[in-house]
């Protein structure tokens, strides 16, 4: 019988089968996506912790001075670590880490409705209509050939009956797709843990699935041998190799079970409480994955249930949504991202790893807690950022960015940047990016 | 006629019949041999404007808003007046700034990243050396019926002698005809998008009659398959999905989409001439068609797509798909800025918008009868479809029309507010981008802006609004003194008042000026605007709470038992006042910021009694979409008889008006003298204009697209731009040869595909000559067939043709792609969500519904492996397979595995292939519970063979 190794072998004997590695899980044919950098970038993977409904900056990270109606704001700030941040009450584990984050609180440029936006923050940048994670899956080119380079995790753990809803991006499909880019770049969609990729599983056993392929290898090898020398066969015939590898690597990337039972971990990600349990899974999960090649991870929030009955998203008009719902929204996402945060750096991540948080829009303006294109904070950590640091700043109600303003698209430019990865350069068919977007350089580190 | 391009207009002497003169070695050379650079062969298309497109027109050129030191390089004139001396490189401001070592004079500038390689500076040199002779943009020439070339070896159709002498002149020959087998076979696959059947195959390979192929070929066009595998491809174009898009939360489905794919199925099968299928989709209504005729449904072209909250983003997406989709050219890029490569300004963009805005979707669509429902509106689950749409409907209708009176009841009451707002100078808003989550007291853009329009069209004499006309533009300190001034002025033009205080008199009349809005600016004395704004608001919620109570006093009247009043009695004052009616004519006139209709007025609702309303319209949905006996309906359009003004966006903004436009074609096409399209029928114009034999655009790109579609690349490499930064065609005269042919065939497109597919170019092999990739690496000249993978549809539905399982009804109601037990129906009928595209389709590059597609990427991902290797529809069609009667019937397991063979790939095995194969089968074990059998044709069905064309 076959070992694996020397299954391998055999494949790269057969005539017409090439022994070198299939590069990624996509391989364009276009000539201008030669997986080089354009520069030295320290991000070799993103994750991006994506709050649904649009953010309130003035009760998270940027407290406005001044303040119409006091009510609305309930929550006090505190200045945190050396670098002095203020960072609201709401966020105590992220208070911690103050000294890693860079807080970006002059964004603007966003769309002040909830799909538009969405679709917008995603791929606002692009004159391809692709997104943010599909463009850096094409401009630095997979991590590793057996797992998709894009994914979205969503989904609540079994027993986790406090969430409300799995996540979602606010756009659909759109917002996390290829635009013209290949279709393979668009994020692939993990809803469910325990079969996360499709057809990963074989009905055959080992053995007879290696006989199988080497039916199959001979079938092509004469479908081969009248048709030399082409391409596209040769890249077919590998893919099986990878495909082989893959039924074993993705479900080790993917199977948690042995880290969520190490209680240092359960601790970190708190997987205990049951508010942070799914969302400390998801990103413990994307650590692993961005460990092991992944580009770009996409963590939506979830629906939470509110302090004063009902349940909501970052959407928060009223009062009573501040104060229902933005304290368990906080909540949710304070102590998993903390623990992100000091994961990666345990294992040497943290500095090709670039942590983001934000949503499609900010809030505040006419009648306070309303939708805002001209204001919202995202805040960025790891590889690439200034840690410490405050970028730009809003007016005192904080419903406009008036110091650094940074468009939505110049953070698409900044964010590539810190990859490697030049917007001006970086192009699919002769096209890329939209001319006005500009590289925050006070934002790098 | 001649051609005028916009505002390019070239080189006279450089014309057309130069160019095919010319044409055939130099277009050769420039093919083969770009970096060429000596006298004669540095050609304008071909070598200078690919340049100036993609390094200097973005400052340069067409885009008036973007353009630096006034200079154009796109237009001759211009150019030379201002950087090029022709026959004098060192002379020309062009070159000596592209050769500059000033960093400050050198062009493009060097830290844009766009700087000029040495090769082409050389060209442009040599450009310039030679006279700097532009060329018109060749898309845009007219379309010629060029010579048929005559080559020197064996070219049986005119298709084939235009390809055999541009591959002649390269020393390059076409590959060796396939064999009967494979001829079939791709035949088959490109037509109806199936593999042939075992005794298809076998009848052509004994078919000895010199049409045994062309039978072929009539055969495959008159099945009905054909229209499901070109109708995809047509999908693609038309971004055709059955969900919504844009949805935060799930998703919401079309309830008639499939009505479109179904129409445009059925208009290939009935080859439709190609200017009609277009004209069809654009302006089916405008026909004079029956009104249930099942053509309406075409207009899903412009409906299936993304539908935006915002109805700019909707019209961009329907100008997109028909300029990029029909006409080769990109025209969206033009909403915010002149397109910075071709000819196409923002006032045409805005022509469209104006032809697409002035078209609405009827509130409920168009029944329509199609063939074989089965005399559907006779069935009781029709009549039971009709009474409960009657009761969905009318509990839409009673909330939205109770709700509307709340709404306009309140917004009266709020003048004020509004006059306020007009007041301190808010804004015009981009109604587009509001958002809703209101409260009572939330300004409604929409009402705000409706004041404002509505003040502005206001008479300086009006009775009631002659102050604040007079005083609204008065300065702050002077404000007090004016308006006492003007109080005093008016009510002394009045007159003496006792002359009109008797209300109840049916015969009473106002005087000139409105005398309750004097004494309270006399009461008030307004000190500026905002306070004159807040004193009429005031008089007007007065105004409106004294109607509603004289309306609720006088209705008691009426009441059982009561005593009668007399109409003009004392009691009736208010209701017969002239003086309150001149007054509540502002509220409840026609045309009045508050009198809006029930439609307005339920879009200002507060959220929740909105959200409530939208439910009882999403029950009416769902009736549709769900109803066994609904019946299928056209997502139509009804288009404005008297549409309103439409203007120029500025930079995209819905706010910033410019210019008004008129609605009526792309001036690239038609000229500047382009007529406006008619009131009523300008989807009908633009529709003309699209299909006019003239306009150079339409043929070549449909032409180009069915040539994509059967040799896997197109004559132009970038179908969907045929504009200055697309590329130029590989063979010119054969794209206009196919376009002319297209029109005299009566734009028929099976003739089209006949002709195609009757050429020695088409019956080639595949096969790989290194002597030939040297030469012309890209196979540009087509001296081998293209190999093609199987798409997404494809794929699926050949494994459930091999398998026996394929089922061939005809359209309907889309179904699950993942449901269980599958549905063995053709892909095409699969549900497309285009909120959450499917992994399946998205991994074997299925379009993006989203935009229209004209090509597909080909990409090649494990998960597509994994598919083969383990997905449970493989393994199911290799146990059917396997399962089939004749084989499981079969004598011996040789016998089998040919039959798998002959179904599978359409030939038999060689020995040595059914040696390998037997002993594959009886090698086994028996250790694995799946049967060896079964694996093999679970190889068969993932084997290279199997998925690309030979």
């Amino acid at each position: 019988m076959f070992n694996r190794r020397q299954f391998v072998q055999f494949l790269s004997s057969v005539p017409g089968i090439v022994a070198t590695a299939p590069g990624f899980s996509y391989e364009s044919s276009a000539a201008d996506s030669k997986q080089k950098l354009h520069h030295p970038g320290r991000v070799k993977s993103v994750i991006f912790y994506y709050c649904h409904g649009g953010p309130s900056q003035g009760h998270t990270f940027d407290r406005p001075s001044r303040v119409q109606d006091a009510s609305l704001h309930p929550f006090d700030f505190m200045r945190c670590g050396r670098s002095g941040l203020e960072i609201s009450n709401l966020f105590p584990h992220l208070q911690t880490v103050a000294d890693d984050l860079c807080l970006i609180r002059s964004g603007y440029g966003a769309k002040a409705t909830h799909s538009e936006g969405g679709v917008h923050v995603f791929t606002g940048a692009s004159t391809l209509g692709a997104s943010l994670g599909a463009w850096i899956l094409h401009g630095l080119g997979s991590g590793n050939p057996s797992l998709p380079g894009h994914v979205l995790l969503t989904g609540r753990v079994p027993g986790d009956k406090w969430a409300v809803s799995d996540g979602r991006v606010h756009g659909g499909a759109r917002s996390i797709g290829s635009g013209s880019l290949p279709p393979s770049l668009q994020a692939q969609v993990i809803s469910d843990l325990q079969n996360p990729i499709a057809n990963l599983k074989s009905p055959m056993a080992d053995d007879t699935q290696r006989r199988w392929l080497q039916e199959l290898a001979t079938l092509n090898s004469h479908f081969a041998a009248r048709h030399p020398r082409v391409a596209e066969l040769n890249s077919r015939t590998e893919s099986f190799q990878t495909a082989y590898r893959m039924q074993t690597a993705a479900p080790e990337a993917f199977d948690v079970k042995n880290e969520i039972a190490n209680p240092a971990l359960r601790k970190l990600y708190g997987l205990d409480p049951l508010p942070t349990r799914s969302t400390g899974t998801k990103l413990l999960l994307a650590r692993r994955l961005v460990e092991r090649g992944v580009r770009f991870v996409l963590v939506p929030s979830m629906k939470v249930p509110s302090l004063e009955g009902g349940s909501g998203d970052w959407d928060t008009h009223t009062p009573t949504q501040v104060r229902g719902v933005i304290p368990n929204l906080a909540k949710a996402c304070d102590q998993p991202l903390a623990g992100l945060i000091t994961d990666l750096k345990d294992r040497g991540l943290f500095d090709q790893t670039l942590v983001i948080w934000g949503g499609e829009m900010g809030r505040g303006g006419n009648g306070h807690m309303n939708h805002n294109g001209n204001a919202f904070t995202w805040w960025m950590a790891g590889g690439g950022v200034r840690a410490g640091s405050v970028y730009g700043a809003t007016d005192e109600q904080g419903f406009t960015a008036v110091e650094n303003p940074v468009h939505v698209r110049d953070l698409h430019a900044t964010i590539l940047w810190m990859c490697g990865l030049d917007h001006r350069q970086l192009k699919h068919n002769g096209v890329g990016f939209d001319d006005s977007c500009k590289v925050a350089k006070g934002m790098l580190a | 006629m001649t051609h005028r391009i916009g505002q390019y207009r070239f080189c006279e002497n450089f014309r057309r019949n130069g160019l095919v003169q010319h044409s055939l070695l130099a277009i050769v050379f420039a093919l083969l041999l770009p970096a060429i650079s000596s006298a004669a062969d540095v050609r304008f298309n071909e070598h200078i404007r690919p340049i100036l497109a993609e390094h200097c027109l973005q400052c340069h050129g067409p885009d008036a808003g973007k353009r630096e030191a006034d200079l154009r390089l796109d237009i001759e004139r211009l150019a030379k007046e201002h950087a090029i001396v022709p026959g004098h490189p060192e002379k020309s401001e062009l070159f000596r700034r592209l050769t500059s070592t000033d960093f400050d004079e050198r062009m493009p500038p060097p830290d844009n990243g766009k700087s000029l390689s040495d090769n082409q500076v050389r060209l442009i040199r040599q450009w310039i050396l030679d006279g700097a002779h532009f060329e018109g943009h060749w898309a845009f020439e007219p379309i010629s019926n060029p010579a048929v070339p005559v080559p020197g070896g064996v070219a049986p159709t005119e298709i084939d002698r235009f390809v055999v002498s541009r591959l002649e002149s390269a020393g390059l020959k076409l590959s060796p005809a396939v064999n009967r087998q494979q001829l079939i076979r791709r035949a088959s696959f490109d037509l109806i998008g199936l593999p042939p059947t075992w005794e298809e195959v076998t009848d052509f390979v004994d078919d000895d009659s010199p049409e045994a192929y062309a039978k072929v070929i009539d055969r495959l066009l008159d099945s009905p398959r054909y229209g499901e595998r070109w109708g995809r491809h047509w999908l693609d174009i038309a971004r055709y999905a059955d969900t919504l898009g844009g949805s935060a939360i799930g998703f919401t489905k079309f309830p008639f989409s499939y009505t479109y794919r179904d129409y445009v199925i059925r208009s290939l099968n009935a080859d439709l001439p190609y200017d009609r299928f277009v004209t069809e989709q654009l302006a089916a209504d405008q026909l004079g068609l029956p009104e249930n005729d099942p053509t309406l449904a075409g207009l899903g072209f412009l409906t299936v797509g993304m539908q935006y909250r915002n109805p700019h983003d909707t019209i961009d997406d329907q100008i997109d798909v028909v300029t990029r989709g029909l006409l080769g050219l990109t025209v969206a890029c033009a909403r915010c800025h002149d397109h910075k490569y071709d000819a196409v300004p923002t006032t045409d963009y805005y022509s469209l918008y104006a032809t697409f805005a002035s078209s609405r979707k009827p509130e409920l669509l168009p029944e329509i009868v199609v063939p074989d429902d089965g005399n559907l509106q006779a069935s009781k689950k029709y009549m039971v479809y009709q009474s409960e749409l009657k009761k969905r409907q009318r509990l839409h209708r009673d909330m939205a029309r109770e709700q509307s009176v709340v709404m306009r009841g309140r917004l009266r009451m709020q003048v004020g507010l509004y006059l306020t707002e007009l007041a301190k100078g808010t804004p015009e808003q981009d109604l587009s981008a509001t958002f809703l989550s209101y409260r009572t007291d939330d300004l409604r853009p929409l009402v705000l802006n409706a004041w404002r329009d509505y003040l502005k069209e206001m008479p300086v004499d009006d009775p009631v609004f002659a102050p604040w006309m007079r005083l609204s533009d008065v300065d702050g300190k002077d404000f007090a003194q004016r308006c006492s001034d003007l109080v005093e002025a008016l009510t002394k033009e009045n007159g003496d008042a006792s002359k009109f205080s008797a209300g109840q008199s049916l015969a009473g009349k106002a005087p000139r000026w409105n005398p309750r809005v004097l004494s309270a600016l006399a009461e008030r004395k307004p000190s500026s605007l905002i306070e004159l704004a807040e004193a009429y608001g005031e008089l007007f919620s007065t105004v409106q709470t004294e109607w509603l109570k004289a309306v609720l006093a006088t209705t008691l009247e009426a009441q059982n038992g009561v005593k009668v009043v007399p109409d003009e009695d004392a009691r009736h004052a208010d209701v017969n006042s002239a003086v309150n009616r001149q007054l509540r004519h502002h509220l409840y006139a026609e045309g009045t910021p508050t009198a809006m209709s029930d439609d307005v007025a339920v879009m200002l609702l507060n959220r929740p009694v909105r959200d409530n309303l939208n439910g009882r319209k999403g029950a009416i949905q769902n009736l549709h979409l769900t109803s066994p006996g609904s019946p299928p309906r056209a997502m139509a359009l009804r288009e404005d008889m008297r549409p309103a003004d439409f203007f120029v966006f500025r930079r995209g903004s819905a706010i910033d008006r410019g210019e008004l436009v008129q609605a009526r074609f792309l001036t690239a096409l038609s000229g500047s003298g382009a007529r406006s399209f008619s009131d009523g029928k300008r989807r009908l114009g633009l529709a003309q204009a699209i299909v006019d034999p003239s306009n150079p655009l339409t043929r070549r790109v449909i032409v180009n697209w069915m040539w994509q579609h059967h040799f896997g690349k197109a004559l132009v490499r970038t179908p969907d731009d045929f504009g200055t930064r697309g590329q130029p065609p590989t063979h010119p005269q054969l794209l206009d040869y196919l376009a002319a042919t297209l029109k005299e065939g009566g734009w028929s497109l099976k003739k089209l595909h006949r002709r195609i597919m009757l050429s020695a170019v088409y019956q080639q092999g595949a096969i790989e000559n290194s002597d030939s990739r040297i030469v012309d690496p890209d196979n540009k000249l087509l001296w081998r067939m293209p190999r093609q993978r199987l798409e997404f549809e494809a794929m699926r539905d050949s494994m459930l043709a091999v398998s026996g399982e394929l089922a061939t009804k005809i359209g309907g109601r889309p179904f699950d792609l993942l449901s269980k037990p599958i549905q063995p129906r053709r892909t095409i009928y699969g549900f497309v969500n285009r909120d959450i595209v499917s992994n399946f389709a998205s991994t074997f590059d299925a379009a993006n519904p989203n935009s229209c597609t004209a090509t597909r990427p080909t990409t090649n991902v494990p998960q597509q492996t994994l598919f083969a290797l383990n997905s449970e529809f493989i393994q199911d069609r290799a146990a059917a397979l396997a399962g089939v009667e004749e084989i499981v019937s079969a004598e011996s397991d040789e016998d089998r595995i040919r039959m798998f063979y002959q179904r599978a790939y359409s030939r038999t095995p060689e020995r040595d292939e059914m040696q390998l194969a037997l002993r594959y089968v009886l090698a086994d074990d028996g250790s694995s519970k799946t049967n060896p059998l079964h694996r093999l044709a679970h190889a068969l069905l993932a084997s290279n063979e199997f998925i690309f064309v030979d």
